[in-house]
């Protein structure tokens, strides 16, 4: 090899390594009955501006409002299954949020962890498989407050955040200008209520913005299980009992008044 | 009830009548101006008129007529892919494939574009005659850094790499390394900046003909580089960098 070649080289990964750093990595989130979701942390400037969103909320006369700056800290699918569940704020790639409504598998129950149900109690929705959009009903000014007929809210990309009605957002545009009908909503909602043994993936009942869980009966967490409880707590939980099987007798269950002990999110194996 | 179906076919006619007329209004406004950024100083965006056409008929006025579509030079073309408003919600994907398809769906120039003949020799020489030190702006108000993005994801776009025989896969990945150094230089470094080259040179050492198509999809996290178009980190960066080079015989 040439001087002149070496040289070269050297000044090439001088470069590279003078200039470029590290702008991700990856990481391994769960949903609530514990099916692992790939996730990523993204750090940088968003090439996304207000400017260009707001083009299009002119073009498309969508009924929305710019709420916050952009960010990478998060997108679509991050904002609703992730950050505005006290999860963390993770990128999450497109199907990969299909997970959170498609793990029965992984619970006692059969039921995922969101279920589906209507537009007016819904708590999320997404629009795969015909788009890739996942949005935030609002639920008691969870996570931002109604305004007027903007009823729901989603990041759009690393751009920002928008409170927008009904398909008020670009994606739906997108599709309608596509395929000439509105783009259809899976709407869902948090599963809230537990019962029997639970499966043997760890779980994390999440439920920020005022969700009350309930048990119906005890509820008893094989050994080896972890159960963490995000910030939901309010005082309701005394309909039933949550059982440790690795526990000894004397403290094989934990009621209302222990929980009341805990700063949360609380975790107990 | 006669009279009352008259009256209501009378209303329907006049109603249409109207939308019909402001559809020509809207329609004599150049295509070009729709996709601007600053296109609310030529529609009034909050009156009626506006809000009641369709995402659908919206979509209509962005396109270039058919018979400008035509005899448009293939450079015209390039820039009119520069400033579409299509080429801009790039920003709004996740997945790079998606944007594309979007992208096709959404605008006849980018494939008519694709279709001619001399688009890679005409797309090569539009972007090596492209300055990062550049401060112009383009037609559509589209700042230089961003504009050499659009060529680069163009560049790396699945239908046009297959498109570059041998000769000129040398020069587009030549130039990509010489533009990726470039903008290495500019200080404040923009990492953003660079994801695009990275992109297409990984997109372009992934031909078969090359014979680095194990070696880069080998690379730890090209994955996502390659699905998403951006988030490469150094390592990824180092190894493209290095593949091009060894391809240019640098």
């Amino acid at each position: 090899m040439s001087i002149v070649k070496t040289i070269k080289i050297f000044l090439t990964l001088l470069i590279l390594f003078s200039f470029t750093r590290k702008i991700y990595s990856q990481y391994i989130i769960y949903t609530p009955e514990g099916r692992s979701v790939n996730a990523m942390v993204l750090s940088g400037t968003p090439y996304h501006t207000n400017e260009w969103a707001q083009y299009w909320i002119n073009y498309y006369s969508l009924d929305a409002t710019i709420i916050d700056n952009p960010t990478r800290a998060y997108n679509c699918h991050g904002y609703a299954w992730a950050s505005t569940e006290g999860i963390g704020n993770y990128w999450i790639q497109d199907n990969e949020e299909l997970k959170f409504f498609t793990d029965g598998a992984y619970a006692n129950d059969g039921q995922p962890s969101y279920i589906s149900t209507s537009e007016a109690s819904a708590t999320h929705g997404c629009y795969e498989p015909y788009s890739d959009h996942s949005i935030r009903v609002i639920q008691n000014s969870y996570p931002v407050s109604i305004s007027g007929s903007q009823t729901q809210v989603s990041k759009w990309n690393d751009g920002p955040l928008v409170r927008h009605g009904l398909r008020g957002d670009i994606y739906a545009a997108f599709f309608e200008e596509d395929y000439g009908y509105p783009v259809p909503i899976n709407f869902r909602i948090l599963k809230t209520t537990h019962y029997g043994t639970l499966s043997n993936y760890s779980k994390t009942w999440v439920g920020a913005g005022g969700i009350t869980h309930s048990l119906s009966n005890n509820v008893t967490v094989p050994s080896g299980v972890t159960l963490t409880i995000m910030y939901w707590f309010s005082g309701k939980w005394n309909i039933g009992l949550i059982k440790y099987g690795r526990k000894s007798a004397d403290i094989s269950y934990l009621d209302s008044i222990l929980f009341s002990f805990f700063k949360f999110p609380f975790s107990y194996t | 009830m006669l009279r009352n179906s008259v009256l209501i076919f009378c209303l329907f006619i006049s109603t249409y009548s109207l939308i019909a007329q402001d559809m020509n209004k809207y329609k004599n406004i150049n295509w070009r101006i729709y996709h601007q950024l600053n296109f609310s100083d030529y529609v009034d965006v909050n009156s009626e008129e506006w809000k009641s056409i369709s995402p659908k008929e919206k979509k209509a006025l962005m396109q270039i007529p058919e018979n400008e579509l035509k005899t448009m030079t293939t450079k015209e073309l390039i820039e009119a892919y520069i400033n579409c408003a299509y080429t801009r919600s790039f920003f709004l994907f996740s997945e790079i494939d998606k944007y594309y398809k979007k992208l096709y769906r959404g605008f006849n120039g980018v494939n008519e574009l694709l279709n001619r003949s001399n688009a890679v020799e005409e797309i090569i020489k539009y972007y090596i005659s492209m300055n990062p030190q550049d401060n112009t702006l383009s037609y559509g108000g589209i700042q230089m850094p961003f504009q050499i993005q659009f060529i680069e994801y163009l560049i790396g776009n699945p239908d046009l790499v297959q498109k570059f025989n041998s000769k000129q896969l040398r020069l587009i990945v030549s130039e990509l390394v010489r533009k990726y150094q470039i903008k290495t230089q500019i200080q404040p470094v923009v990492i953003e900046t660079l994801e695009s080259n990275i992109y297409a040179l990984s997109r372009l050492l992934s031909r078969n003909e090359i014979g680095k198509q194990n070696v880069v999809l080998s690379i730890e996290g090209i994955n996502p580089l390659q699905k998403s178009g951006r988030i490469p980190n150094d390592n990824i960066a180092s190894q493209i960098i290095n593949l091009s080079n060894d391809f240019i015989g640098n």
